[in-house]
């Protein structure tokens, strides 16, 4: 195959670029998902504690 | 349902959650299915096998332009209605659009030496990418530096909608003016001058990468819903925990 080199560059670099676009948005996707996890129960936690109702039940409803 | 209802984040956020995993999907089969055509297909007369390049180079192209205008459209909708779902839509498409058009340079980059014998010309039609390159760093660079959300989307809608005259630039470059990059070859009047054996492989890709590019923007979107979410919480604990 003549310039073999320069097409699979090419390809190469496309599979690349494209291959961090999509780790970085589901990288960036699970970390947002986790903080606004994260800041519900703490929230949750956070309400419980200023009514002094105790522990947070397990399924986060107030009984 | 009606393609208005889904101008909510919430009902945006049900409705990707089902449709995000066949359209990615879709796009690796697609994909896959068009670069075995693109390797299949018969050289070009005059490129030779460089032409195998032209199967993802000519849909970055096109992609990095559809975003572009994609991104315009959705500055309608911050500008006028001062929409959230089209803040989000924009915001999320620059990063995939910026990547779209740099490859599309890159692998132009990486044709144009074998073929024209440089890497790069300051051609109307190059130039005209570059600058499209640059409008897309520019958006989020400006969106980056102003801290208050409402008014970065502002003012990167207003930038966005100034750079918009650069898209006929960038397609009609080669009409307006003598450059070393062909013309048009697929959309033009009079139909497409690639023979069919050449087309459909490239037609396949482009294909698979519009997939591509919807669902890693449909990502973006949510990603960008839940960082908002996350910011009104934050705000709403600190303002609780101040009370």
């Amino acid at each position: 195959m003549t310039h073999f080199a320069f097409i699979a560059a090419a390809y190469g670099a496309s599979v690349l670029g494209l291959a961090v676009l999509a780790l970085w948005l589901v990288l960036d996707y699970r970390g947002q998902k986790a903080a606004l996890a994260g800041l519900k129960a703490r929230e949750r936690t956070s309400r419980f504690g200023r009514r002094g109702s105790g522990p947070v039940p397990e399924n986060g409803v107030p009984q | 349902m009606a393609l208005i209802d889904l101008a909510n984040p919430v009902r945006f956020l049900v409705f990707s959650e089902r449709l995000l995993p066949w359209i990615a999907g879709a796009a690796v089969a697609v994909l896959a299915l068009g670069f075995v055509l693109a390797f299949q297909a018969p050289p070009d007369y005059q490129q030779g096998e460089t032409v195998r390049i032209m199967y993802i180079h000519v849909p970055f192209a096109w992609l990095g332009l559809f975003g572009y205008v994609m991104m315009a459209a959705s500055c309608i909708g911050i500008l006028v209605w001062r929409h959230p779902l089209a803040d989000v839509a924009h915001k999320a498409t620059a990063p995939v659009g910026a990547t779209f058009t740099a490859l599309c340079l890159l692998t132009g980059a990486l044709w144009g030496r074998p073929m024209w014998g440089t890497y790069w010309v300051w051609d109307a039609r190059l130039t005209s990418m570059l600058v499209l390159l640059l409008l897309y760093l520019g958006v989020m660079a400006l969106r980056a530096a102003v801290e208050d959300p409402n008014r970065a989307g502002r003012a990167a809608a207003v930038l966005t909608l100034i750079g918009v005259i650069n898209v006929p630039i960038v397609k009609f470059s080669v009409d307006w003016w003598n450059t070393l990059h062909q013309p048009a070859s697929v959309f033009r009047m009079g139909g497409s001058t690639i023979d069919s054996t050449l087309l459909w492989p490239l037609l396949t890709c482009a294909l698979g990468f519009t997939l591509l590019f919807v669902a890693l923007q449909m990502l973006g979107m949510r990603t960008e819903i839940l960082r908002r979410r996350v910011l009104a919480l934050e705000a709403r604990m600190a303002a609780d925990a101040a009370a």
